[in-house]
């Protein structure tokens, strides 16, 4: 883990949104990008270099059009830069849709604090 | 017990406090949803954003708790305010000497775990604590103590704001 990372938080809750990245910053795990919405999101990765993606996908198909245009270098160069996702649930359909488009961590609601922050620990 | 030691700046202190023009109001949601979150993080059946007042200690958003204020002598946020650099957590209050015989600690709501944040404004005066209590033995890590430093680093934004919403309201009246 390092701060030399830099981690593009999408998130709309905002106490969650907050707290994880306050604390990524002060434990050094990552610097923080914070985006409330996939607008955002999107509008801050065609400006901003970012060296991964945790990404809310309770607005499912906004979410996964990121993924995939991320994926497919439209909105930045790294198209192979890791990438981890919390939801509400997941399916298999989901699950498969997940793999294909290589999401390494999923997170399934409700979840700590502390589980976001070793998955982002764990993102490099 | 230990009573909560008054601080050689408590007028300063009770002053700042006063100037929020917080105590006594209704709950607000901005930080009700703070202990709710504190709460559900910890998995703890108490959280509280407490302001020590002169001789109380009054609870602006609370879970787990059905008093509104109790005394300042035996409460622990007293002890909190008191030691502004940072944190008070008292992992087992019957192991600690100062919390041991406290009431809170031997009769209801048996107090065994504290950890209280203090929330220091910008003028450097600590108005009182964004607390979590357990009635069983705990201990926090560093990732915990950046969690619940980062909360309340959002009630003191919050209750700076909140005074500065009612300095423009008061502005607006007199005018």
């Amino acid at each position: 883990m390092s701060a030399r990372h830099t981690l593009l938080l999408v998130q709309p809750q905002f106490l969650l949104r907050r707290t994880v990245a306050s604390v990524a910053r002060e434990m050094q795990l990552a610097q923080v990008r914070e985006a409330s919405s996939v607008a955002a999101a999107q509008d801050m990765l065609v400006n901003v270099h970012v060296d991964g993606i945790l990404i809310d996908l309770d607005d499912a198909d906004p979410a996964f059009e990121l993924v995939q245009r991320v994926r497919d270098k439209q909105l930045c160069p790294a198209a192979g830069l890791p990438i981890a996702a919390m939801a509400s649930a997941c399916d298999p359909s989901m699950a498969l849709r997940l793999r294909d488009l290589r999401v390494q961590r999923l997170l399934l609601k409700p979840f700590k604090v502390k589980s976001v922050l070793e998955v982002v620990a764990g993102l490099w | 017990m230990v009573p909560a030691p008054i601080p050689d700046n408590e007028n300063d202190r009770l002053a700042a406090l006063r100037e929020l023009l917080i105590l006594d109001t209704p709950p607000e949601e901005r930080f009700d949803r703070v202990v709710r979150f504190l709460a559900e993080e910890f998995d703890i059946p108490m959280a509280l954003v407490s302001l020590v007042d002169g001789d109380r200690q009054w609870f602006k958003a609370s879970v787990g708790l059905a008093v509104c204020e109790t005394p300042r002598e035996t409460s622990f946020c007293g002890h909190a305010v008191a030691q502004p650099d940072g944190p008070l957590v008292v992992p087992d209050a019957l192991a600690d000497e100062r919390f041991f015989d406290n009431p809170f600690v031997v009769e209801a709501p048996f107090v065994r775990f504290y950890a209280g944040m203090p929330l220091v404004l910008a003028n450097g005066h600590a108005v009182g604590t964004l607390c979590m209590i357990d009635d069983r033995p705990r201990t926090l890590d560093a990732t915990d103590l950046a969690i619940i430093g980062s909360l309340r680093d959002l009630v003191v934004e919050e209750l700076q704001r909140r005074a500065g919403e009612a300095d423009g309201s008061n502005e607006a009246a007199a005018e």
